[in-house]
This record gives structure tokens, C-alpha cells and sequence, in this order.
């Protein structure tokens, strides 16, 4: 097939067809071509004529001839120069897309650096843990069998060994006494001590907080293992709670486990900066991974029905415009029933910004209240929330607002009637003119065959346009819907009654598809299942009418 | 082959490899250009970013975790300096790092150890270092780039990393040929050689390496180009109202509203601009006319909302309504203010004078004209003093040389000193003796030359405004017929053993700096040669202001030859 491009970007339309690659007039076959040629650009450059011709001939030779295996594209066309005046091959805004760059990642040197950082602070960090969960499991009141108990846990660094505190560096002396900490055994003064509260330690150490499940129930399991006695069980409980919480060591769970700990004067463990690290980034760590803000919730859902309307918004269009000019293809009430779901997502996705839009100024008083505590929302979460909303509201203008409108019923009858008139009147114009164009061009071809006093050559002329004939197709489509079943059909829900004939059953099995399709939105399987019932349908009756005249 | 297409893909990549949910971008001063010209905020919004934040001005500490954060940086000292300080104490959830450019693997393992919280989850090099203000053309955006003759300090290894970059980006993997009396264009071109050699694994397919060319020269060449009044739409508006990062700020003129303080004058965001932005002044003032008729039509439309229907038809086109009247009112103040000053300070008469001086021969007259217009109050001093120096560069050599005279003439006028000694300095920077080329087509002439001109006398001159034709266009001319000199144009490292005859791409980099007059010139020569495609870019986009402020800098230190004053 002879096709010329005639442009690849700019209007994105590809000429196809027997095309005179000077004047880009669409001439039908290539019999009419060629007379077409020696009609009109006779005058033209010998030379590219005689190209031209040769690829004519070579054109002919394959379309005539299927099995030819002779096929030069470097020829034809291509090579001929025409003139488009206005559109610019090589102006850089036409200029196609260049492949994707190259990248380079270094995802997996990073991540190797950072793990065998990170092995040994992992590990560094579970031995604080366990030191610290038996430093609170039955941890004594009196001030001098606490000390023994806190001893008993780790190694405490020999005075002699340590002159300056490592972490100021300043001598030890009367007024500067030396502190050790509780969890490495470490020496440091009283400036550079941290102060580990109880609340904060069973936060750590809790169930909760070690296996990140945030519900009561895993509270009956005892992390501490075989010590499980009431202390400890309630130490978890506290824990448990607070890191509910998830508050320092403030609210009305202070007064009670201030009663707990009336006997004890010292509420924390002294502990040196250098452990507290460790502990708050693991905290932090965990906080961050259970930690879900409303509005991560509201945005989630926001996006569900932003995807929803992008997945329906196509298939709409297609629907709208098909109908618009009046084909036959699909039934005005699914479309109708399409807009509505758009329209509704719309809704949704509206409100569902107005939302996240006002989150924070009254609503975060009442229903988050727990995430406000650990994450105040400031001006830039405000910002965030604003900039969601208006992005959203302009997706809402751009393609909710201009949702093309669909045609009445009756303007669709109107305009489906005229149509298929237009249609009809078309075809049958075009067989008259083609008929016309060959009678014409093999009269040329005859002339000038016997001009040159050939002999003339039989050129076997066929249609090119092969309507393929409509039952046929009908076939095919049917074949098709029965094949590719995506959505598998869930034939349990079939209602067929047996005592149907095997033609009302075949109906019924496809009033199941039609209504399976359409609760998963495939409208044109609809169209063409409808088709299908329709045809059975009529041939029903007629069988009907037959049997009982 | 798009650079404009090129770096959306990189950024829609970067957007679509980390993973969906709301982001935040974290960019420093330069990638944040970067990105700003190819797309508008709310095409990126519409992709979940939905905040932006310079690295190196961090706003607060505010910690939202529940971000993602995409970073784009290039890859500098300092920034990887900062990133580290972010990555120790994360205010947001995960971090997807990108890259502009080649990272060292040192870098790599000192963010690896600031990342104690392991928020990190990608990092990756892109090779986005450029502005790509259009398909063919890329500035750096750096307007002090030689000091003393010499590459600024840092400026070499800049402009080589962005000029790899875009090599690397379009998989251009060319020969390279530098202007031979430039000392700059050969380092840069070793350097950039360098790294394309060190970088070889970038490279997917080698093999196409015939058919491209990067050539580089230099500024100090063509002096005259950045000096003329210019009289295309994006050339205008960058000489009189300066363009800076795809924004022009309007704030000075009078009675404008708010809203218009400062407009996007960007080719890749607003389709109207991308049409007429080579057209000349006469041309744009048609369109703009055109847009009004079509604009109050549509809003005659508007106003007659009678029934349901009218109110409908109105609620849905209303979005593309108001885009249009944004698009009306912001070309309508431009031109109009253009257009105010092309009438107050006579820079018609000015341009005729330029064009005459450039492009003709006559001595007397020329100089006639000239002074008749320094003394002229109506013309601005700046305008009178570039008068003067287009004078002095094109008669450098004429024996009746009256340069001097024209220089009091300038201090009757008490032009500040400062300028009148950037005239001695221009010539030093870009005098005969800094230039390799014939520049005004006076030197020896060989026949060609001799017929080219007789032609040009014979076709006369269609726009007396717009005679002018940029050096680079010769030049590329000489490329694509495969006529460049060796001897002016060496080959980086070996020349290939046949030289390709017409290089299919070529990449043009001009130290010092490009001008808008350039990149419409080579925006029309690429209409022109179907069959090859010429990318330009440069260290800044000059308009006169900027590269005299340039010329300043370059010539810092240095003592004066040519003209002493």
C-alpha cells in the first residue's frame, strides 16, 4: 500500500491510501493513480517520474501479488520532495520527544554503607533495651537496695578510671561529683546527665511499643517473661497506656501511677546523653511508622475518588461523543447512569477537600485529638491542606465542569435517523464516483496504450473496500465478548430455569452478562451484548410466529 | 531531541518512582530554576507535590512525617553538606534523593552515615543541570563566569558538568572543536572530554558518535550581537524589561494591578507566548490585535447570559475564559509598556543607526548620525554610550577614527565615568585583536565573501531594523557544509580520521554568555536545514545590560591596550 506521510506530529493525521505524492489528492486505486500521474504531472521531472513509477510498479506488484517478496521502503515517497508550506519538519517545538535520559542509581551502595552503619546501633540499642527493662522489673523503693538492683544490671565504671567527664570534659571534684549512667555504666557530671523518666522507660520497653500493634488485647501477654508478677504486669498495663497516649509523662495517668511511685524519691533514671540518643531515635522511629494523621486518612480517600473519576472520565467521552454524533453504539441510559457516578465522585471529592481544607481549626479538638498532641498542626501543615484543596477544586474545574452534555433521547433519535441516512446517501455516492473515476482512468490508460501501441494489459481491478458482511462481523463480535469474559462471570448468579428453551435460555444467560457488565462499568460490552440480545430476540418471535401461526 | 522535553521526563520520572501519597520538593536555588521554567506549580500539584522548600533556607523545623520529600539537587558541597543536617534530624517521613548531575561515591557514603533514621529510599543521579528555556536552547543562568579573562572560580567545573549533563541527557556523544584563540573554550572542552571519557558507562549505544558535533566558542568573538536593540517579542522584552528565570517583573510600570506585578513569560507554560515569541515588534502588534477581537468577542458572548442555556454554556467554558483573559491582559501590558518605550527614548531611530553602523560601510555618515544622536536628550545614556561602542568596535581600524571626539561628546552629556571606561574596556574584551573572525566582512576578502555582499547590495534590505545576522550563524553555515576551518576550529583530542562531512546534531556552547537574537536565529536555522538539529546554550541569556555588566567583570584587574581614557 502506497502510503504517503504526509506530517507525523503536527496534526498528528497520517494520510493513507493511493496518494499523489505532488498535489496529496486521495485517488482511490492505483489504476486511477497512475493515469492520474501521466494525466496531470506529465511535464514534471523525468527522473522523478521514472522513481515513481517504479515504485508504482513495485506497489502494484505487491498488492496484486501477495506472495511478492521484493520490498524496497526506502524508495517512493520518501524521496520525492513536496511542498508543505506551513508545517515545519524541524522547527525544535516540532522536534519528537527524546528517549527518557539515562540515570544512575546509587540506592544500593547507600543502603549497603548505611546497614553496616546501622547493624551495630541496632544492636547497641536492644542491649539498652534489655538492661532496661530489668532495670524496671522489680525495681525496690528503698533508695540503698535500688542501687544494688541498678548495680546488678550493668558494670559501673570505676571511679579511678575516669578523671574528666568525657562529655564536657571538665575535672571531677567536690562540687562536681561523678554520676554514672544507669544503662552503659558510663561516668559523666551532673550537667551532662539525662534523666530518663518511668514513664517514658515503660513506654520504651512495653509490649506495645516493641511489637508496633496499638491494641489492648496483646497487653494480657507479659512481655516480661517468667518474673510476670503483679508489678510487672501493671508496669506493662502503664505502659501500655501511656504509649496510647503518647504523652510525655503529662495527664491524669500521672496521678496514678504517682501513687505507685509515692515511696520511691526518685521518679527517672540518671542515664548519659549518649543512651538517651540511642533510646529517643528508636521512639521517634517507631512513633513515625504507627503514626497516621487524620489527614493522611482524608487524603487517602480524596485520591480514591480522584482515580475513580480518571478511570470513568475516558470511557464518559468516548460514550458522550459517540452519541453526540449519533451512533448506535451505546444505550443513552448507561451513559446517563455514568454521569451520574462522575458527577457523585465529583461530589465526594469536593467535600472531601472542603474537609481537609478546615482540618485542624475546629474538627481537630474533638476526633484527633491524640495525633495533635504529638504533631501540632503549624502554618505548613495548613499550607499543605490549602494547596490539597486547590489543586483538587481545579481538577473539579477541568473536568467536572466541562463534562460534555449528552443528547436528549428524542434529540438522539432525530439525530441517529439523520445519520443513518447521510450514511446510506454517502455510500452510495462513493460507489457512483468510484465507479465513475475507474471508467475514467481506464480510458486514459486505454489511450495511451494504444498510443504506444502495447499490447494492452489486463489489470485485474479490484475493490479495495471489502465491506466485510454484517453477520459476519455479528459473528465475530460475539465470538469475541464470549472469549474475553475479563470480569469473569459469576455463573452461580445465572436464574435460568431449565424448562426454557435452549433459545429464552441463551437470552437469560445474556440479560446475566448485560447486568454484570454494566455493575463493572464495561458499557461497550454492553452495547454489543445488547445487540446480541436484540437479534435473538427477534429471531425468537419469528421462530414463535412460526410455530404458532 | 527536546531539552524542554528532556527535563519534564526527569521530573515526572523522579514524581512517579516515589511511591504515591503527598510530597514535598526539596530543591536549592539552581534546580528550582530548573524545573520552574519547563513546568507551572500547579501541573506539578496536580502530581501530589504539593510544597516546596529550598535547601538552603529551610523554613522551620515543623516535623511532618507523614511527607514524602523528593530531593533535586545538584550535587555541590554545600548541598550535600546540607542534605547530611536534614538527614540527621528528618522532619519528614522518607526521602527520594535525585541528583543533577555525577555524585562522587565519597558523597554517597557521608549521607549513607548522616542517615541514622534510615529515611532514605532512593537515590539516584539525573542528568538535569541545565535551564532549558527552549527545545534548542539552555542557558546555565551564571552571570559571572570569567574573571580577569580567566574562568571565575568554580565557573569551569560548573559549566563543564552542565554542558556533560546535556550531552549525557540527550545521548549525544560528539566530537568536540573550540574556538582555537580562546584559552577558555579549550579548557572547557578538555575538561568536558574528560568527563565524557570518565563517563563512558552512561552511554547506552556507542557508535553514533559521527554525526555530532559540540562545538564551543567563545563570547569575545561577536561582541556586537548583545549591544543591538533587539526587535523580536522574547528578545524585547528581555532587553527592556528583563526576563529572569521565565518571569518578568512589571512592578515599575505604571497603574498595574497586582496580579500583574510579575508575569510568566514562559515559552513551555503559555501557548501564546510559544507562537509569537520570534515574531517581530510590527508582527506581535497584529497578533495581540487579533487576540483582543477574538477575546471581546467571546466576552460579548459572555455578557448576553439570558437563559438556562447561556448560564450553562457559561459555567463550562468559564475556566477557559478566564485563562484567555489572563493571557490578554498580561501580552496586552507588556506590549503596551514596550511599546512606551520604544517611543520615549527613540529607539527606532537608535536601532536604524545600529543597523546602518553594523551592517553598512559609510564612515562619515555613520558618524554623523551617531553624534547627532548622543547629543539627542531623548535618548537614554546607557543607549548613547552603546552608540559610542558599536562605533568604536567596527572602526577600530578606519584611519579617520574620531572615537575620542564622540567620548566628550559623551562627557558634555555628563554620562557617569564608569560607563564611558567600560567603552575602553569592551575594547579589550572584544577589539579586532581579540577576535579570530572577520566579524563585519572587512577583512581579506575571498570570493565568496566579495559575491555574498554584491547579492546582499543587489536584494537591498527588506527591514532596515533586523539586517543584522549573528556570527554563530555563519559559522554553523560553514559547519553543515563541512567548511569550518581546522586551523580556527581545532578537534579536541585526536581528529577523527574522516571527518564527517555534515554533523547531523550539534551542540553550541557559547562562553560568556547567548542572546535571544542568537537563539531565534537558530531557531529559524534549524527550519531552514531539515537534516540537522543545532541546540544553543550559553552561560546566561544576555541582554546589553547584563553582558556589559559581564564585560566588567571579565576584564577586572586587567590593564587597558587598546584605548586608554
Amino acid at each position: 500500500m502506497s502510503n504517503v506521510d504526509k506530517n507525523s506530529s503536527a496534526e498528528g493525521e497520517v494520510l493513507e491510501g493511493f496518494i499523489c505524492p505532488f498535489c496529496l489528492l486521495d485517488l482511490t486505486s492505483i489504476t486511477q493513480l497512475q493515469a492520474h500521474f501521466e494525466e496531470q504531472h506529465a511535464s514534471e521531472d523525468k527522473a522523478v517520474l521514472q522513481s515513481l513509477k517504479g515504485f508504482l510498479n513495485k506497489a502494484k506488484k505487491k498488492l496484486l501479488n501477495e506472495d511478492e517478496t521484493d520490498f524496497s521502503p526506502g524508495r517512493g515517497p520518501s524521496t520525492v520532495s513536496y511542498e508543505t508550506s506551513d508545517y515545519e519538519p524541524n522547527n525544535p517545538w516540532n522536534w519528537d520527544p527524546p528517549p527518557l535520559g539515562p540515570s544512575r542509581s546509587h540506592t544500593s551502595t547507600f543502603k549497603k554503607i548505611r546497614s553496616a552503619r546501622l547493624d551495630c546501633f541496632v544492636a547497641e540499642t536492644n542491649k539498652l533495651l534489655i538492661r532496661l527493662n530489668k532495670l524496671l522489673t522489680d525495681l525496690p523503693n528503698d533508695p540503698v537496695k535500688r542501687k544494688v538492683h541498678e548495680k546488678s544490671i550493668v558494670m559501673w565504671a570505676d571511679d579511678k578510671d575516669v578523671p574528666l567527664c568525657p562529655f564536657c570534659a571538665r575535672s571531677f571534684n567536690i562540687a562536681r561529683r561523678r554520676h554514672h549512667c544507669r544503662l552503659c555504666g558510663g561516668i559523666m557530671c551532673d550537667e551532662c546527665s539525662e534523666f530518663l523518666t518511668f514513664d517514658y522507660a515503660k513506654k520504651l520497653v512495653s509490649p506495645v511499643h516493641q511489637s508496633h500493634i496499638k491494641q489492648m488485647s496483646t497487653l494480657s501477654i507479659a512481655g516480661t517473661g517468667s518474673t510476670g508478677v503483679t508489678s510487672s504486669g501493671m508496669t506493662s498495663l502503664l505502659g501500655g497506656l501511656s504509649s496510647l497516649r503518647r504523652s510525655g509523662s503529662q495527664g491524669s495517668l500521672n496521678s496514678l501511677r504517682s501513687v505507685m511511685d509515692s515511696m520511691t524519691n526518685e521518679q527517672h533514671f540518671r542515664i548519659c546523653s549518649h543512651c538517651m540518643k540511642r533510646l529517643q531515635a528508636r521512639d521517634n522511629q517507631i512513633e513515625q511508622r504507627t503514626f497516621k494523621p487524620t489527614l493522611s486518612d482524608y487524603y487517602d480517600k480524596l485520591m480514591e475518588y480522584r482515580r475513580r473519576i480518571e478511570r470513568l472520565l475516558p470511557q464518559y467521552n468516548n460514550m458522550a461523543e459517540s452519541l453526540g454524533c449519533g451512533e448506535p453504539t451505546y444505550s443513552l441510559r448507561d451513559a446517563e447512569e455514568l454521569r451520574v457516578k462522575i458527577l457523585k465522585s465529583g461530589d465526594s471529592l469536593n467535600s472531601m477537600a472542603q474537609r481537609i481544607k478546615i482540618l485542624g481549626n475546629d474538627q481537630d479538638a474533638t476526633d484527633s485529638a491524640a495525633s495533635s498532641n504529638a504533631l501540632s498542626s503549624g502554618p505548613r501543615q495548613e499550607l499543605l491542606q490549602r494547596r490539597i484543596h486547590s489543586t483538587s477544586t481545579a481538577f473539579l474545574k477541568e473536568h467536572i465542569l466541562s463534562l460534555p452534555k449528552l443528547p436528549s433521547s428524542q434529540e438522539l433519535k432525530d439525530m441517529q435517523e439523520r445519520r443513518k441516512l447521510e450514511t446510506e446517501a454517502r455510500l452510495a455516492a462513493e460507489k457512483e464516483a468510484a465507479r465513475q473515476a475507474e471508467e475514467h482512468a481506464a480510458e486514459i490508460l486505454r489511450k495511451r496504450d494504444q498510443k504506444s501501441r502495447e499490447t494492452p494489459r489486463n489489470t485485474p481491478v479490484r475493490s479495495v473496500h471489502t465491506p466485510l458482511s454484517f453477520s459476519s462481523l455479528k459473528k465475530k463480535q460475539t465470538e469475541e465478548v464470549l472469549v474475553d469474559t475479563g470480569w469473569g462471570v459469576d455463573s452461580s448468579t445465572f436464574d435460568v430455569s431449565e424448562t426454557d428453551d435452549p433459545m429464552v435460555q441463551q437470552m437469560n444467560i445474556i440479560r446475566n452478562f448485560i447486568r454484570q457488565a454494566r455493575d463493572a462499568s464495561r458499557y461497550d460490552e454492553v452495547a454489543t451484548l445488547e445487540a446480541n440480545l436484540r437479534e435473538l430476540q427477534e429471531e425468537y418471535k419469528k421462530q414463535q410466529r412460526l410455530m404458532n401461526p | 531531541m527536546s531539552l524542554v522535553q528532556a527535563v519534564k521526563d526527569y521530573v515526572s520520572k523522579m514524581i512517579t518512582e516515589s511511591e504515591p501519597g503527598y510530597k514535598i520538593m526539596l530543591m536549592d536555588k539552581e534546580t528550582t530554576s530548573f524545573v520552574s521554567v519547563v513546568l507551572g506549580m500547579s501541573e506539578v500539584m496536580r502530581q501530589e507535590v504539593y510544597m516546596f522548600e529550598r535547601i538552603d533556607q529551610t523554613s522551620s523545623g515543623e516535623n511532618m512525617s507523614y511527607l514524602k520529600c523528593l530531593v533535586f539537587i545538584r550535587p555541590t558541597r554545600e548541598n550535600i553538606e546540607l542534605l547530611t543536617r536534614e538527614l540527621q534530624k528528618p522532619r519528614y517521613g522518607a526521602y527520594y534523593i535525585y541528583f543533577s548531575n555525577v555524585i562522587s561515591k565519597s558523597d554517597v557514603k557521608l549521607l549513607a552515615e548522616a542517615d541514622e533514621h534510615e529515611v532514605v529510599r532512593d537515590i539516584q543521579e539525573l542528568y538535569a543541570d541545565y535551564q532549558a528555556l527552549a527545545p534548542h536552547l539552555f542557558t546555565l543562568n551564571m552571570p559571572v563566569h570569567s574573571q580577569g579573562l580567566k574562568w571565575a572560580n568554580g565557573a569551569l567545573q560548573r559549566t563543564c558538568q552542565s554542558v556533560a549533563g546535556v550531552l549525557f541527557s540527550l545521548q549525544f556523544l560528539p566530537y568536540i572543536r573550540y574556538q582555537n584563540n580562546s584559552e577558555m573554550a579549550r579548557s572547557l572542552a578538555e575538561n568536558i572530554r574528560q568527563t565524557i571519557l570518565k563517563e563512558g558507562s552512561l552511554y547506552s549505544n556507542i557508535g553514533a558518535e559521527g554525526s555530532m558535533l559540540l562545538l564551543i566558542v567563545d563570547r569575545r568573538d561577536d561582541p556586537v550581537t548583545p549591544l543591538l536593540q533587539q526587535w523580536t517579542y522574547e528578545a524585547m522584552v528581555h532587553e527592556l524589561l528583563g526576563v529572569n528565570n521565565g518571569r518578568v517583573s512589571l512592578a515599575h510600570v505604571s497603574g498595574v494591578t497586582d496580579d500583574l506585578k510579575e508575569v510568566v513569560m514562559s515559552p513551555t507554560q503559555d501557548e501564546f507566548y510559544s507562537q509569537c515569541m520570534y515574531l517581530n515588534y510590527g508582527e506581535i502588534g497584529q497578533t495581540i490585535k487579533d487576540l483582543m477581537e477574538d477575546y471581546q468577542r467571546k466576552l460579548s458572548k459572555q455578557q448576553k447570559v439570558e437563559s438556562i442555556n447561556d448560564m450553562k454554556h457559561f459555567v463550562e467554558s468559564y475556566p477557559q475564559f478566564k485563562k484567555m483573559s489572563g493571557t490578554v491582559t498580561k501580552h496586552v501590558t507588556v506590549v503596551g509598556e514596550l511599546s512606551r518605550l520604544v517611543g520615549t527614548h527613540n529607539l527606532l531611530g537608535i536601532s536604524e543607526c545600529q543597523q546602518e553602523l553594523v551592517c553598512g560601510s559609510d564612515h562619515s555618515e555613520n558618524l554623523q548620525r551617531i553624534y547627532q544622536l548622543v547629543t539627542d536628550p531623548k535618548v537614554r545614556e546607557m543607549d548613547a554610550v552603546i552608540l559610542v561602542m558599536l562605533y568604536a568596535l567596527r572602526h577600530e581600524g578606519h584611519p579617520n577614527n574620531d572615537v575620542r571626539g564622540l567620548v566628550n561628546s559623551l562627557r558634555k552629556r555628563s554620562v557617569a565615568d564608569h560607563h564611558i571606561k567600560l567603552l575602553s574596556s569592551l575594547l579589550d574584551y572584544g577589539g579586532a585583536r581579540a577576535r579570530q573572525s572577520d566579524l563585519f566582512g572587512t577583512g581579506v576578502q575571498d570570493v565568496a565573501s566579495i559575491r555574498k555582499r554584491l547579492f546582499k547590495g543587489l536584494k537591498g534590505v527588506d527591514n532596515v531594523y533586523t539586517q543584522h545576522k549573528p556570527l554563530l550563524i555563519e559559522t554553523l553555515m560553514e559547519v553543515v557544509k563541512g567548511r569550518l576551518r581546522e586551523g580556527a576550529f581545532p578537534y579536541c583530542g585526536n581528529p577523527p580520521a574522516s571527518p564527517p562531512v555534515r554533523p547531523q546534531n550539534i551542540v553550541v556552547f557559547v562562553v560568556g554568555g547567548l542572546t535571544y537574537e542568537e537563539s531565534a536565529a537558530v531557531h529559524q536555522f534549524n527550519i531552514n536545514n531539515p537534516g540537522v538539529r543545532v541546540i544553543v546554550g550559553g552561560s546566561s541569556i544576555h541582554n546589553s545590560t547584563s553582558f556589559l555588566c559581564s564585560v566588567d567583570l571579565a576584564m577586572e584587574g586587567i590593564p587597558r591596550k587598546t584605548l586608554r581614557i
